[in-house]
């Protein structure tokens, strides 16, 4: 059991040092660097710089080094939680994203969360009551659901909202809490904002986990344990918690990392959609303009999300499931 | 109907509902079972043995409905007879019985259990429920009946998972949690099929013991006339969900009447017939399917001593020959037809 927690966590640590050499490489790829397109800026407002100045400024920046000098540099740099320097902001880049990776990771968090609160339930109802109008009218949502596009449904329900409640549904905030002190009222404020960027993020993925629930347990409930738990006399309700439920939830939460991949990678759409707080935006903004460490700090980010999540659902694994536990391979 | 009857089953008739249509699966079904005997299912696969042993515990798949008869349990615990056809499937009194009275062992030792379950979690769930008893209790009596099943170690068994016992470890294992609570009756479908060869008589040796001393009535089902022998105080042949000969166990195998039973008999492999180099009999042709029943006799189409225009044309019905035997063939009627 031991073994097996390690196992995984070793292989979540390599991971991660794997991923920190794809983001580097990641954000060299696109041609030009940080100082090509701050030349271009300059030009266009009538400034022409000399090939000394421009030499002089890599020399500062670092950035005439060999490729690996830098990526030691860099990565030395994160493990000690400092991110390098964002030249667009002029800001360390920590501090930037301190104050937008919150509420990224409350989007993210609450949206999943969402999902698998929404979908389980909902996958046992549909299994249960098979072909009841329940179960269609849950089937067809979700095929509308799996069908829109984020951005369209984020754009149709900022218009829904503007006509029914006369809110704008954009934001994380009002006005007069955009930049007040966390308050039991800000946090208010966000929740009454927050389920717009949640429900679009979360839909997708909720009819899918709702598909994934209802196929397992229809499985499930014709299994041969599932009668002979009946022949001995437990209640329906029992019965279908404890045994078929139960199994059926493994494969959902084997998909956590999965899903969790899909809402940070659908999040910077959506946040520009809605105009969000959040690390999205600025996700887009550093790749447009070559930031280089704001850049690769958020793509390292995403993707130790990502680590985390499925991480956390093989730890799940390994606590629903003695079969996994025991290393056997039943 | 004598006193002492712990089960009996009338006319019953199970059907499946199949685009509107509802083809009945078994049909005619007469059993009776005396407190403590042991009574053998035999036909092969697909006859309606697995669905004739669910109706007893409300245990029909969904599509499957009982159409007509009435299961009546004499129930020891509870002192009077009670009506299983007429209870809710889902409701209480059926869920007193299951487990309790009745208790059933099913074919796959390999998927009876939870997989996700400890064998000592299962077993003193049944405990629990129909015992009302605490935790610490339950489980000495899990603790015991593995014990009593032969598994050795039976303190370790009870905190391990299923996938680390044996097959037959697991039957036993299912074995005992079906008797737990000491019931009345036991279904035993096919026990001993997944099993290997050696195993399977360990099994059935160990059924033989428990039923001595617990004194339970066991319903067998099985395909294998052999296992029969050994077991079966009573046994009934079913073929296409009808019973086409039924009685005492010796009564039938020394002295078969339907073409059917005779066939079934010379397919099974004995050390006597061996020596002698006569040759095993398989029986011709493949058992009908539902949707494609033969008129007249259901075995018709496999029998070799079909009368002309009277086996393809009327279905037998059940006839006394002597007091420990009834069997459905137009060569073996008697005048006292039992009404069908
Ligand atoms: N859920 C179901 N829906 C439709 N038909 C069913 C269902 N369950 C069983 N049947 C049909 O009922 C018939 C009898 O099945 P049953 O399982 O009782 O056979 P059996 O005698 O136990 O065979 P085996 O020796 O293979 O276990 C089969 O022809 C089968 O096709
Ligand atoms: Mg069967």
């Amino acid at each position: 059991m031991f073994n097996v927690v390690a196992n995984r966590i070793l292989w979540a640590c390599l991971m991660m040092a794997a991923i920190s050499v794809v983001a580097f490489t990641l954000i060299q790829l696109p041609p030009g660097d940080f100082v090509d397109s701050y030349v271009n800026h300059k030009q266009q407002g009538g400034v022409i710089m000399t090939k000394d100045e421009v030499a002089e400024m890599r020399g500062t920046l670092g950035l005439d080094r060999p490729m690996y000098v830098q990526y030691f540099d860099w990565v030395g740099g994160v493990v000690q939680g400092d991110f390098g320097f964002s030249w667009e902001f002029r800001r360390p880049v920590s501090e930037i994203i301190g104050e937008r990776l919150p509420l990224t990771l409350i989007l993210a968090f609450t949206t999943l969360l969402f999902t698998y609160l929404t979908a389980i339930p909902i996958g046992i109802y549909s299994a249960v009551r098979q072909y009841s109008v329940g179960d269609h009218v849950f089937t067809v949502l979700g095929y509308i659901g799996l069908a829109t596009p984020n951005f369209m449904f984020a754009l149709v329900l900022l218009y829904f909202a503007h006509v029914f409640f006369g809110t704008s549904a954009g934001g994380l905030f009002s006005a007069e809490f955009e930049t007040a002190p966390w308050s039991w009222a800000r946090i208010v404020d966000l929740l009454a904002h927050l389920w717009v960027p949640v429900v679009v993020l979360g839909t997708a993925g909720t009819a899918f986990q709702i598909r994934t629930m209802r196929a397992t347990l229809l499985d499930e409930l014709n299994k041969l344990y599932v009668t002979a738990a009946r022949a001995s006399g437990v209640s329906e309700f029992r019965l279908l918690i404890k045994y078929p439920v139960r199994m059926a939830i493994n494969p959902i939460v084997s998909t956590i990392g999965w899903e969790l991949t899909n809402i940070i990678s659908g999040a910077p759409i959506v946040g520009i959609v809605l105009s969000l707080p959040d690390t999205g935006p600025l996700f887009v903004d550093a790749l447009l303009n070559s930031d280089l460490y704001l850049a690769g700090a958020l793509i390292l980010i995403y993707c130790g999300l990502v680590i985390i999540g499925t991480l956390i659902s093989d730890l799940l694994l390994i606590a629903l499931d003695p079969r996994i536990r025991m290393g056997s391979t039943a | 109907m004598g006193q002492d009857n712990l089960l009996e089953i009338e006319n019953l008739r199970i059907c499946v509902d199949s685009d509107g249509e509802s083809l009945p699966i078994v049909d005619n079904i007469n059993l009776t079972l005396k407190v403590g005997e042991i009574l053998a299912l035999v036909g092969e696969s697909g006859c309606g043995k697995s669905v004739t042993a669910q109706s007893i515990m409300r245990l029909l798949p969904k599509m499957l409905k009982i159409e007509t008869g009435q299961i009546t349990w004499h129930s020891p615990k509870q002192g009077k007879p009670i009506d299983i056809t007429g209870l809710d499937p889902r409701g209480k009194e059926i869920r007193h019985i299951r487990g309790d009275e009745i208790a059933m062992i099913f074919q796959e030792p390999m998927s009876s259990f939870s997989p996700l379950h400890t064998i000592g979690n299962q077993i003193m769930e049944v405990v629990r429920i129909h015992r009302n008893a605490g935790k610490k209790e339950a489980r000495a009596v899990a603790v015991e009946m593995l014990d009593r099943v032969g598994i050795p170690d039976p303190n370790r068994v009870v905190e391990q998972y299923p996938h680390e016992l044996s097959g037959g470890m697991r039957q036993r294992a299912m074995i005992a949690k079906a008797l737990s609570c000491d019931p009345a009756l036991l279904i035993a479908d096919e026990p001993t099929t997944a099993l290997d060869v050696t195993i399977q008589a360990q099994v059935l040796s160990l059924m033989n013991d428990l039923q001595r001393e617990f004194g339970m009535a066991i319903v067998f089902i099985t395909h294998d006339l052999g296992v029969v022998a050994q077991v079966a105080d009573k046994v009934a042949i079913m073929y296409l969900g009808k019973i086409v000969e039924q009685g005492v166990t010796r009564e039938i195998l020394l002295n078969p009447k339907h073409p059917y039973t005779v066939n079934l008999l010379e397919a099974v492999p004995r050390l006597g017939r061996i020596e002698d180099r006569q040759a095993l009999v398989p029986i011709q042709g493949n058992v009908p399917s539902l949707f494609d029943r033969p008129i007249g006799c259901p075995f018709v189409t496999r029998c070799s001593k079909v009368i002309a225009d009277r086996c393809d044309v009327s279905n037998p019905s059940l006839s006394t020959i002597s007091k420990d035997h009834k069997v459905a063939c137009f060569l073996h009627e008697t005048t006292e037809r039992i009404p069908a």
